[in-house]
């Protein structure tokens, strides 16, 4: 009974905790107004500076950057490495395709075989110790998820959409790594399955590829 | 729907609808106006910028708030200075005198033992029984079944209990 008025006297209280003054809401709908704006015209001068050359050319400098970044995740028992096969779920070499798609295309590639690799690791054993390797192993995936996020490669609706179900979880998983607690890894467990993350992953992973990101 | 299609007086509109929600479930979980403000304004063009890939399977509000949910967390681990309430434990006990006096100091100790919270335990918390979200809603922003939400928030009032233990011991006594 005690316990029940002590709980509405912390109830009570609760409701002031960090209580919020008024919305500015004009002052931050200019603002918002004021950063889509800049943040169009520089998608606009984009568009004009890069031929599809340049395009290509970033397109490879970013398979370098996120193959050096993700290269980092190492995982025990899979040294052979084979050389990863694009194929049609993320784009096989199509006829017509710009170099620059090709280069995306292999990239994520690799991405998601080191992603799915990582989760079903992390599955098997969520609680891997002190194995810093494999916690930045997380950070890096996280980095290279963002990196895909924001080039042409996440133009494609599906594959945007897998990419930010990927960005997600791997920011619960980062967090799990720092707090270790059971509500973090229910958090990444539930927001796995209710994303059918792994298996979505597998399928947009060509068959072949997926030992085939090792060594990158 | 005319929002999909970018219209900026329906943008207007939906942005007219929530963002005092918005903006209180980031004041409240960082306690920080210029935080607050800057979450805020991310979660709306960050929403404006993918309102083509919303399916429409789920309110565009609950869409909404998952955006938010997903900026506050990850805006909150980068921000290395949120204030924080430091209580001198021995002081406050021994400043309490009895259930009529300890209001003050409950709601320090409070605040303090809500800062202290997983980020999990008080998102649902504040949600819940601050800002009065139902389980569902708050199921569907964080991506979680309401079970857990249910169970989540039972465990942060069972954390915030222990934490003020003592006052509760004065209440009873």
């Amino acid at each position: 009974m005690m316990d029940d008025r002590f709980d509405d006297v912390m109830m009570e209280a609760a409701q002031e905790y960090n209580t919020p003054p008024e919305t500015p809401r004009d002052l931050m709908w200019a603002r918002i107004d004021a950063i889509r704006q800049e943040r169009a015209a520089r998608r606009r001068q984009l568009r004009v500076l890069y031929s599809p050359w340049t395009r290509w050319g970033i397109g490879l400098a970013a398979a370098l950057a996120i193959g050096v970044g993700i290269g980092r995740v190492s995982f025990e028992g899979s040294p052979e490495t084979q050389p990863p096969v694009a194929s049609t779920e993320l784009g096989t070499p199509t006829e017509g395709a710009t170099g620059a798609q090709l280069a995306f295309q292999l990239v994520a590639t690799q991405h998601l075989s080191r992603a799915e690799t990582f989760l079903t690791s992390f599955r098997t054993d969520p609680q891997t110790g002190e194995d810093e390797e494999f916690w930045s192993g997380a950070g890096d995936l996280l980095s290279s998820t963002r990196l895909l996020l924001d080039s042409p490669a996440a133009e494609e609706p599906v594959f945007r959409e897998l990419l930010e179900d990927l960005e997600l979880v791997l920011v619960q998983i980062v967090r799990f790594s720092y707090e270790r607690g059971d509500t973090e890894l229910e958090l990444v467990t539930e927001g796995m399955e209710r994303r059918s993350l792994l298996p979505r992953l597998r399928t947009a992973i060509p068959a072949g590829s997926a030992v085939g990101v090792e060594g990158a | 729907m005319r929002i999909l299609e970018g219209d900026p007086v329906a943008e207007r509109q939906m942005y007219d609808a929530q963002v005092d929600r918005i903006y209180r479930l980031a004041y409240r979980m960082t306690g920080d106006d210029d935080l607050a403000q800057e979450f805020t304004q991310e979660t709306f063009i960050r929403a404006f910028e993918k309102l083509k890939q919303f399916r429409g399977e789920a309110a565009l509000s609950t869409w909404l708030h998952s955006i938010a949910t997903s900026v506050i967390y990850n805006g909150m681990r980068k921000v290395t200075k949120l204030q924080k309430r430091h209580v001198d434990l021995q002081e406050t006990t021994a400043t309490s005198s009895g259930p009529d006096a300890v209001e003050p100091d409950l709601r320090e100790r409070l605040a303090a033992a809500i800062d202290d919270l997983p980020h999990g335990y008080k998102t649902v918390f504040v949600m819940h029984d601050i800002e009065g979200y139902k389980h569902e809603e708050i199921a569907a922003a964080l991506g979680v079944r309401a079970g857990t939400s249910k169970a989540q928030l039972s465990r942060a009032r069972a954390k915030l209990r222990e934490a003020l233990g003592d006052f509760a011991e004065e209440w009873a006594s």
